[in-house]
C-alpha cells in the first residue's frame, strides 16, 4: 500500500490508480503532509481544478502552499510571460494551447528557469496522468528533472472525445522509474459493496490483459439485459433498465460518446434524467449567437427552438402558427399568458426577456437540459449595452468551468462527460459499442449496482 | 549570498551614464577626486540599502530634470523567495558574463533589477524592472521581507546609530527575533516606572501635599491619596533607546571613529547571514594601519569565497596593500561624464605594485620606471626639487611605479587603458619593444638616455669630472668598498689605478667606469643609491645638453 511518506520522499514515480480506489484523498494527503513545502499540481480539466482546490480548502490548504492549475494553463502562463524564450504570445480568447505547450517546454529547458522552478516548488503531481498528450508528458518530464514529480493516473481511464496519439503507458512508466499500484475499491467499501468492487477490480485487470467481461457471471449488484435483434423493442427495454426516479439514489445513464443526440431523445422520454453538458458548452455558444442579433418573429422563432432543445412539452410549429393567427386577428381563443409574453418579444430587444420567457416557459414542463438552460438565461440576464449576448455567454462557461460541474442526481452521458464522477446506480446502454477504455470508466461508476443493456454478455466484442 | 552583478546609473548627480559589472566579494572603488566615487555608493545605498533622501533638482545630473535619474541594481545569486515564479515570474533575467538579458535564457544565472526612478517631480519610486513588463503597467516593488533579504547596509560618517537596536541597525538584524525588540522595550518601560520611587525624589514631596490638600477642599475623592509617578506617556523607551554600553556604562557610541566604524563593520560581518551587501565610505577613516588591515580581514579580503559583497571607497595605500587587484576599480569620469570603473587585474604587474608602489594606483598620473635605478632617480631629484622650494611631482598627482625592467611597456599600456596619464622613464640600452608606438600614440610620454646608452653609461658621460669623485663615493658608503672595487677589477682596472680614478679621473675614465658601474649588479641599481645619487650628485645645474636627464626634470 503507498503511503504519503513514499511520495513525499521519492524523486519521482507513478501511482497507477484504478477508478475510486482514493486517488484524489492521496494526492490531497500528499500536499497536506507536505508541511512547509510548495506543491504545483497539474491537472487536465478545470473541473479537475476544482474538486482539488475545494479539497484542498476544507483543510484550509494556502494559495501560497499548493498551486492548482490546468497543465495547459499552467504552461500558458509560463510560456507568455517568457515571449522570448517560448515564441508564445496570448492572442487573447482564441488560446493556442499547443504553441503555449512548445512554448513552456522551450522555456523550461534554459537552465536559469530551471533554477527558479527548483525555488518555486518543493514538489510537483500531475494528475489524470493518462490524459497527457506526447508534449505534455515531455513538460511534466522536464519538471521531473528539476523537482521531485508524481503521477497519478490509469491508462484503463483513457478517454478522448477524438482520437489522438497518446505516450505509450508503458515508457510512461518507465520513465517514472518507481510506481505504486492503488488496490482497495474505497468507493465501493464505502457503499457496504466491498466484494462489488473487488469485482470491478478484477474486471480492470481482464480488461488490461485484452480480455472480455462476462457480465452474466457477476455479484449480485450486477444485472446483464439482453438487447434482442429488433432494433425497435431497444428503447423501451433501455428506458425499462433505469431505477425509478421515486428510489431516491443517484443514477447516471451511460452511452457510447459519439451518440449525443440519442441521449437527448432519451433524457426527453421524461424518466427525469438531466443532459450532461460538454465543459466548453458548444450548445450555449451557438444559441447565444443566434438569439444575439435576431429580431421580428424569427426571434420567437428562434426562442421556441431554444425552449423545445431543452425542455418537454414545446410544440414550435402550432405555438407560432397560434401567434399568426394572434397576430392576424384569425384566432379563435383569446391569447394567454405565455403566448402575450411571446408576441412582446417580437418587439422587443433586450437579451433579459429572453431569460424570463425561458423562466416561465420551464414551470410548467420538464427540464431535461437544465444545464444549458441554466447557463443561457444567466447569460442573457448578463448581456447588457456593453456586454453582448455572445460574449456574456463565453463569460458563463468559463466561470462555470472555473468552479466544477456539478452534475445532476439522475444524469445521462458519455463517459468521456462523466469520467471521474460518482453515483449510486449506473446503467450502460449501447454497451456494444464500446472499447475496454470506455466500458471501464462506465462499469465504474456506480457504487451500489451495475445495469448493462449489450446485444452480448461478453464485452468489449471482439471486432 | 546575493550579490550585485550589475549597476547602472543615468542622469544621477556627477554621472551622466555608468554602467558596471562589480565582482563578488570585496570591491575598492579608487580614483581621483570628484570621480563620482561616493555617488556609487550613494546610488546603491539607495537602491537596494535605507532607500531614504529627498530629491532635489540639485540631483539630477546637471540640473536637467527632463531626463529622469535611473539607477538599475541587478542582483544574482537570489535567495529562494526571490527566486519565486510565482512571486516574479515577470521580473526574472539572466546574466551572463556582463551581459543582462531580460529573458533568462540557457546558461545565464537568473537576476533581478531594482530600480529606483526620480522624475521631474522629484518623487522617488522603486520597483521592479524588466523589459516584458509594460511601463504603463503599475510599478511593482519588491516584497518588503524579501526587499531585506537583498539589501544592502551602509557604514558611513554616522555609526551610531548601528550600535544600538533601531529600525534598521546591524544589531536588531543580529537579534533573533525581529518583533522579539519592542517585548523589550515595553518591558523597559513597565520597569522603569516601577522603580521610581517617591523617596527619591524627596523634593516633590510638597507639592503631592498641597495637592492632597486641595483635592480633600474640592472633594476630587480620586486624588486623595494622589501619589508622584512617571507618566507612561513622557516614560516613552523607543526605537534606538536600547544601545551597547561598556562596563562602565558609557555608550559605545562615544567612542572614537575609527573604533565606532571597525566595531560596526565586524558586527556587519556578523550579520552576513542577514544582510548580503555592505557599503562603507572611507575604509581607513579614523583608523590606524594595523586596524585597516585588521578589519579588511575581517570584512573578507583574504577570503576565497566571500561572505558578503562588500563596496567601499578608499585614499589609503594601506587598504590598498591589503587588496587585491581584481579587488580594485579605478573610477574615470570623462569630459561628457561617462563614468567607468576599470578592474586593475588587467595591468601588468599590478599584484607586485600593489604591495610596493600602492601609490600608484591613487594619483591620475603614473610614472612608470624601468627599475629600481630611475625609481631612485626620480625620488631624489623630486627631493632635491621640492628642498629648492620648487613644485614636486605630488602637486601634479604623479606617482612613480616599479616597472620591472621589460614588463614596464605592457605595465604602462595597461595604466593608459584604464585612464591614466603615463609617463614612462626607460633605460635605453635594451631593445625598444614594438609597444611604444602604441603607447606613444596614446598620449604617453617616454624619458628616455639617448639611443643605446645605459643610464651608467650617460651618467659618466654627462657628469662633470669634479662630481665623479662623489658619485663613487655614495656606491663605497651604500654598497662597499670591496664590491665597487671587484667591479671596477673587472672593468680592467689596476689595483694602483683606483685610488686615482676615485680622487682625479679623466676623461679617459668615463667608459671605464661606466662599464664597472653597469651590469646586472650595477653600483646604483637600488632605490636608495640612486635617490642617493640623484640628490646629492645630479642636482645642480652641471648637466651638459648631451644629458637627457634634464628632460626628465623638466618634465617632472
Amino acid at each position: 500500500m503507498v503511503t504519503t511518506d513514499d511520495l513525499l520522499t521519492a524523486e519521482r514515480g507513478i501511482v497507477v490508480a484504478p477508478a475510486g480506489c482514493g486517488k484524489t484523498r492521496l494526492l490531497v494527503d500528499t500536499v497536506l503532509a507536505s508541511s512547509g513545502e510548495r506543491t504545483l499540481v497539474l491537472t487536465h480539466t478545470r473541473a479537475g481544478v476544482a474538486v482539488i482546490r475545494s479539497r484542498l480548502a476544507d483543510h484550509s490548504v494556502k494559495s501560497t502552499q499548493c498551486r492548482v492549475a490546468t497543465l495547459d494553463n499552467w504552461c500558458g502562463w509560463l510560456a507568455s510571460r517568457f515571449p522570448g524564450l517560448s515564441g508564445y504570445v496570448p492572442t487573447g480568447t482564441t488560446r493556442d494551447y499547443q504553441t503555449a505547450q512548445f512554448g513552456a517546454k522551450k522555456v523550461l529547458s534554459s537552465s536559469a528557469i530551471q533554477a527558479a522552478v527548483r525555488a518555486t516548488y518543493d514538489r510537483v503531481l500531475v494528475d489524470e496522468y493518462q490524459d497527457c498528450s506526447g508534449l505534455q508528458h515531455e513538460i511534466a518530464l522536464a519538471l521531473a528533472e528539476v523537482v521531485p514529480t508524481i503521477a497519478f493516473g490509469d491508462p484503463l481511464q483513457r478517454v478522448f472525445d477524438f482520437d489522438r496519439a497518446m505516450p505509450d503507458w508503458a515508457n510512461i512508466v518507465e520513465a517514472y522509474r518507481t510506481s505504486w499500484t492503488l488496490d482497495f475499491p474505497w468507493r465501493w467499501e464505502n457503499a457496504g459493496e466491498l466484494d462489488f468492487g473487488k469485482w470491478i477490480l478484477r474486471q480492470r485487470v481482464a480488461l488490461e490483459a485484452g480480455r472480455q467481461i462476462d457480465f452474466r457471471s457477476g455479484p449480485p449488484n450486477v444485472r446483464w439485459i439482453q438487447l434482442p435483434t429488433d432494433t425497435r423493442q431497444h428503447r423501451q427495454i433501455n428506458l425499462e433498465a433505469v431505477p425509478h426516479p421515486s428510489t431516491k439514489t443517484s443514477v447516471f445513464v451511460l452511452t457510447h460518446k459519439a451518440k449525443t443526440p440519442e441521449r437527448r431523445e432519451f433524457a426527453r422520454q421524461g424518466i427525469r434524467l438531466a443532459v450532461v453538458e460538454n465543459a466548453d458548452l458548444p450548445d450555449l455558444m451557438t444559441r447565444a449567437a443566434q438569439l444575439q442579433e435576431v429580431r421580428g418573429r424569427s426571434r420567437i422563432e428562434l426562442l421556441l427552438d431554444l425552449a423545445h432543445e431543452v425542455m418537454t412539452g414545446i410544440d414550435v410549429a402550432g405555438t407560432l402558427a397560434r401567434i399568426d393567427a394572434l397576430e392576424k386577428g384569425t384566432a379563435r381563443n383569446p391569447a394567454h399568458a405565455e403566448e402575450r409574453a411571446l408576441i412582446g418579444l417580437a418587439m422587443g430587444a433586450d437579451p433579459a426577456e429572453l431569460a424570463a420567457i425561458l423562466q416561465t416557459l420551464a414551470k410548467a414542463r420538464y427540464v431535461f437540459r437544465p444545464d444549458l438552460l441554466e447557463s443561457f438565461c444567466d447569460a442573457a440576464r448578463l448581456a447588457n449595452g456593453e456586454r453582448t449576448l455572445k460574449e456574456a455567454a463565453a463569460y458563463v462557461r468559463d466561470r462555470r468551468a472555473s468552479l466544477g460541474r456539478k452534475v445532476a442526481p439522475r444524469a445521462v452521458g458519455s463517459t468521456l462527460l462523466l469520467k471521474g464522477l460518482e453515483a449510486d446506480h449506473t446503467v450502460v446502454i449501447d454497451a456494444d459499442s464500446m472499447k475496454a477504455t470506455d466500458l471501464y470508466v462506465a462499469i465504474s461508476r456506480g457504487a451500489r449496482s451495475l445495469t448493462v443493456v449489450s446485444a452480448s454478455p461478453l464485452l468489449p466484442v471482439v471486432r | 549570498m546575493p550579490e550585485i552583478r550589475n549597476l547602472s546609473i543615468r542622469n544621477f548627480r556627477g554621472i551622466a551614464y555608468l554602467d558596471w559589472d562589480p565582482h563578488p566579494g570585496m570591491n575598492a572603488i579608487i580614483g581621483p577626486g570628484d570621480s563620482c566615487k561616493t555617488t556609487i555608493l550613494e546610488a546603491l545605498d539607495l537602491v537596494i540599502g535605507s532607500r531614504r533622501g529627498s530629491f532635489t533638482d540639485a540631483d539630477f545630473h546637471q540640473l536637467n530634470t527632463g531626463d529622469p535619474i535611473v539607477i538599475d541594481v541587478t542582483i544574482g545569486d537570489l535567495p529562494k523567495e526571490v527566486l519565486n515564479l510565482e512571486a516574479y515570474i515577470r521580473f526574472l533575467r539572466g546574466y551572463l558574463w556582463g551581459l543582462v538579458f531580460d529573458e533568462p535564457r540557457d546558461g545565464t544565472e537568473p537576476v533581478i533589477t531594482v530600480r529606483l526612478k526620480v522624475g521631474e517631480d522629484c518623487e522617488p519610486t522603486w520597483c521592479l524592472f524588466s523589459e516584458r513588463v509594460d511601463p504603463a503597467d503599475l510599478p511593482r516593488d519588491i516584497r518588503g521581507d524579501h526587499r531585506a533579504l537583498i539589501s544592502a547596509q551602509r557604514i558611513g560618517a554616522n555609526v551610531g546609530q548601528h550600535l544600538a537596536w533601531g529600525p534598521r541597525s546591524v544589531l536588531t538584524r543580529l537579534s533573533e527575533k525581529r518583533d522579539g525588540l519592542a517585548a523589550v522595550l515595553a518591558k523597559a518601560n513597565r520597569a522603569a516606572r516601577q522603580d521610581f520611587r517617591i523617596e527619591d525624589a524627596e523634593d516633590l514631596r510638597p507639592a503631592v501635599n498641597s495637592a492632597r490638600t486641595v483635592a480633600k477642599d474640592m472633594a476630587v475623592a480620586g486624588a486623595l491619596d494622589a501619589e508622584a509617578a512617571l507618566d507612561a506617556r513622557a516614560v516613552n523607551v523607543s526605537n534606538g533607546a536600547i544601545a551597547l554600553h561598556d562596563g562602565r556604562g558609557v555608550p559605545l557610541r562615544a567612542l572614537g571613529i575609527g573604533s565606532s566604524r571597525l566595531l560596526a563593520a565586524g558586527l556587519q560581518a556578523a550579520a552576513a547571514a542577514a544582510i548580503p551587501i555592505l557599503l562603507l565610505d572611507e575604509a581607513e577613516h579614523g583608523l590606524e594601519p594595523h586596524r585597516i588591515a585588521r578589519m579588511l580581514q575581517h570584512l573578507g579580503s583574504k577570503a576565497e569565497c566571500a561572505a558578503q559583497q562588500i563596496f567601499l571607497t578608499t585614499h589609503s595605500p594601506v587598504v590598498l596593500r591589503e587588496l587585491s587587484a581584481e579587488q580594485l576599480w579605478v573610477v574615470r569620469r570623462s569630459a561628457d561624464d561617462v563614468v567607468k570603473l576599470h578592474d586593475i587585474s588587467g595591468i601588468e604587474g599590478a599584484k607586485g605594485l600593489l604591495r610596493s608602489h600602492p601609490e600608484a594606483f591613487l594619483s591620475p598620473t603614473v610614472l612608470i620606471c624601468e627599475g629600481a635605478t630611475e625609481i631612485g632617480l626620480c625620488r631624489g631629484i623630486d627631493i632635491y626639487e621640492t628642498g629648492q622650494g620648487k613644485e614636486g611631482m605630488a602637486l601634479y598627482g604623479v606617482s612613480l611605479a616599479d616597472g620591472t625592467g621589460t614588463n614596464q611597456w605592457k605595465t604602462a599600456c595597461d595604466f593608459q587603458r584604464v585612464g591614466f596619464r603615463v609617463g614612462l622613464f626607460r633605460d635605453s640600452d635594451a631593445a625598444v619593444p614594438a609597444l611604444e608606438g602604441e603607447f606613444l600614440q596614446k598620449g604617453g610620454t617616454v624619458f628616455a638616455w639617448r639611443e643605446d646608452q645605459s643610464f651608467e653609461d650617460e651618467l659618466f658621460a654627462c657628469l662633470p669630472l669634479s662630481l665623479i669623485p662623489k658619485a663613487i663615493q655614495i656606491a663605497d658608503r651604500l654598497r662597499s668598498i670591496e664590491t665597487v672595487n671587484e667591479s671596477l677589477g673587472s672593468a680592467g682596472v689596476r689595483k694602483e689605478d683606483r685610488d686615482r680614478i676615485r680622487t682625479k679621473p679623466t676623461d679617459a675614465d668615463r667608459r671605464t667606469l661606466a662599464k664597472a658601474s653597469g651590469g646586472k649588479r650595477g653600483w646604483f641599481k637600488r632605490i636608495d643609491i640612486a635617490e642617493d645619487l640623484a640628490r646629492s650628485v645630479l642636482n645642480v645645474d652641471v648637466m651638459t645638453d648631451k644629458c637627457s636627464l634634464t628632460d626628465v626634470i623638466d618634465a617632472i
